[in-house]
């Protein structure tokens, strides 16, 4: 079903920035000029009846949350933008961060104006210098513009917005994690309550908000709450951005309406299909932290119920696709090195517990495991969080649990093999190759 | 994962030399720009420490020093952050910095085979700095540019993607 984008409506080719001018000629900023004529609960209001959920993962709506700021605290008001991005699978807010950064900007201000905030900070991973670089150069034309800065449009009303550059650690883009990143400590997440909506940033009332969440906003502000909820479902409303990579024949983004399009069609009609003439074997959906599907599993459409009754979860948008030829072992262990490498650490059961899968997995992998190596695999996942989750200050460790559960419960045939036949056939290749060290970057 | 085979502390004189290539006064005035935006100085720690690294090359024991005084926090902290965060470096690396994927995504489309050809062209292990001390090249996790995978970033260069063995190092070597 085609479908008019509206986030990337105007986006210019890939490679090039839409500029602050080219923006405003196509009604970019007449929502904030909109907005500015509005009560900040008039704009919320608006956000929670368009029904925006968070797309960073979680899918909480954005428009409960900034309800969530307590009134008349005295303590300012802070806007956290996640520009993290760092699951695995995802790349969808690099695409609006540097060909349309001014309808983040805009977001950003219009959404400091509904929480009765007036400083905003974008937290951008470090392994983007070209998403940094693009929004540097939008936010100082926006303030030379007077979109951002000390009088907002000639109201009086001052907002900044800057940007906080990361130095890679997937642990900042958990939301309390990117907290501390700002305050200028290690990226270790905090036990809530408190939320930060009440008590984050330097202990004043935070409202955390995805990329794409807050480049939503500007839509909805300019366009109406129906014409937004045109796109979707009565749970998934407006439009996603999903990204598609592995083993497809053209890897790329699209912006699609979840309710007519399944994930066959983000596949087979968007991406062009397996690569190589191949027959699909598995897909993860929404980024490498949710259950793993098989093939027969997707034709469902792309909206948070379809993917969740289909086992999985549609997550940050992030679809990985694997063919035929993939040993599923070797996806795994790859998996769990980078929730051991990303654990902070603070959490017993998730510093020792990735670390044991990871180690159980690559025993497997490496033809040195036993069958009953494939039950401990599953029963130390369940310790660690599955049906026990909660153990834990923050969710990475279940990120970890989701995947190795979702692997044994549909391909254990692979892993079985891998016992019965002395390894993963990636490490007998690679063995029989005399490569350095088998492992390779495993090691 | 990226850390280097070997944990030696920096030589007196790397530190010495990459501590004369900016006086931290020099620097000062694009810090406090910087700490401006913030309304606690201390938050200012991790914009402060990308352009002491950016202006130095690593974060020496001086320019520990100079952050904590300069930001009135501990110099405590300013260790544990440096060590916290992959891209911030504690000791020399070269001259840039290669991250190559070695994700999921990358991984289904031959990083593998991309990184094993770049360790053996160069003759070091990942994390290592060539012999000419031009590129320290380390294993990444997920660049956010799956849709180019495999792939690899120049930190704070440019980025290339679809690469196989013979591009990779094609790259690299061309870029001298
Ligand atoms: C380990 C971990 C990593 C996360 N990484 C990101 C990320 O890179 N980007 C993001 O937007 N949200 C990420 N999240 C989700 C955030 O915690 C948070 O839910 C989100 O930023 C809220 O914004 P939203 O409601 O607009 O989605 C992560 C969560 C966890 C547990
Ligand atoms: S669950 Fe893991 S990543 Fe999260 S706070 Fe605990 S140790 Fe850190
Ligand atoms: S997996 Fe390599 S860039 Fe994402």
């Amino acid at each position: 079903m085609p479908l008019a984008p509206r986030l990337m409506k105007d986006a210019p080719p890939i490679g090039r920035r839409q500029t602050h001018d080219e923006y405003v000629a196509a009604g970019g900023y007449d929502a904030l000029q909109k907005a500015l004529g509005m009560k900040p609960e008039e704009i919320t209001q608006q956000v929670l009846e368009a029904g925006v959920r968070g797309r960073g993962g979680a899918g909480f709506p954005a428009g409960r949350k900034w309800t969530f700021v307590p009134k008349n605290t005295g303590k300012p008001v802070y806007l956290a933008c996640n520009a993290d991005e760092s699951e695995p699978g995802c790349f969808k807010d690099r695409q609006i961060m540097e060909r349309v950064p001014h309808l983040l900007i805009e977001g950003c201000v219009i959404a400091c104006r509904a929480i009765g905030a007036q400083s905003a900070f974008i937290y951008c991973r470090g392994e983007y210098p070209h998403s940094v670089r693009a929004l540097e150069e939008a936010l100082a034309e926006a303030r030379a513009a007077g979109k951002v800065g000390n009088d907002v449009l000639g109201s009086g009303w001052r907002c900044d917005v800057w940007v906080h550059k990361g130095a890679g650690a997937y642990i900042c883009g958990e939301e309390t994690g990117l907290l501390s990143s700002i305050e200028g400590g290690r990226g270790y997440p905090r036990i809530k309550p408190p939320f930060p909506a009440v008590e984050g940033l330097w202990g004043c009332p935070t409202i955390i908000n995805n990329v794409e969440t807050l480049a939503n906003v500007p839509v909805i502000v300019r366009d109406g709450v129906a014409a937004f909820k045109a796109a979707g479902d009565d749970d998934t409303t407006g439009t996603r951005l999903v990204g598609i990579s592995g083993h497809v024949e053209r890897p790329g983004h699209v912006e699609i309406d979840p309710a007519k399009t399944t994930i066959r069609e983000l596949i087979e009609v968007h991406a062009g299909g397996v690569w190589k003439g191949r027959k699909l074997k598995a897909v993860i959906p929404g980024g490498s932290s949710v259950p793993v599907l098989p093939a027969s599993a997707i034709d469902v459409p792309f909206t948070y119920g379809a993917v969740r009754n289909a086992g999985s979860l549609a997550g940050a948008a992030g679809v990985i696709v694997m063919d035929e030829t993939t040993c599923m072992v070797d996806a795994l262990v790859n998996l769990m090195q980078f929730y051991h490498h990303e654990s902070c650490g603070q959490c017993t059961p998730c510093r020792e517990g990735t670390g044991w899968l990871e180690k159980l997995v690559t025993r497997i992998w490496k033809g040195e495991g036993a069958a009953r190596d494939i039950d401990l695999l599953d029963s130390v996942a369940d310790t660690i969080g599955g049906a026990q989750a909660g153990k834990t200050i923050c969710f990475l460790a279940d990120s970890a649990v989701m995947p190795t559960k979702s692997f044994l419960k549909h391909f254990r045939a692979d892993f079985v093999r891998a016992v019965e036949e002395g390894g993963s056939p990636v490490w007998r290749a690679r063995a029989g190759q005399g490569a350095r060290a088998a492992a390779g970057a495993h090691g | 994962m990226s850390a280097p085979a070997t944990r030696t502390a920096p030589s007196a004189e790397a530190c010495a030399a990459a501590d004369a290539r900016a006086s931290f006064d020099a620097l000062r005035p694009r810090l406090d720009a910087l700490v401006a935006r913030y309304p606690a100085r201390g938050a200012a720690l991790l914009p402060v420490l990308w352009e002491v690294q950016t202006a130095r090359g690593f974060v020496t024991p001086q320019s520990v020093r100079e952050i904590a005084a300069y930001l009135e926090i501990p110099a405590a902290q300013v260790e544990g952050v440096v060590t916290f965060y992959t891209m911030f470096r504690d000791r020399p690396v070269g001259r840039e910095v290669v991250m190559v994927c070695k994700t999921l995504s990358c991984r289904l489309r031959g990083a593998q085979d991309v990184l094993d050809a770049l360790e053996r062209k160069f003759g070091i292990h990942l994390g290592e700095t060539t012999k000419d001390g031009r590129y320290t090249i380390e294993a990444a996790e997920c660049l956010g540019l799956c849709d180019m995978a495999p792939c690899m970033l120049v930190v704070d260069g440019e980025r290339f993607g679809d690469l196989d063995p013979e591009k990779a190092v094609r790259i690299l070597e061309e870029r001298a």
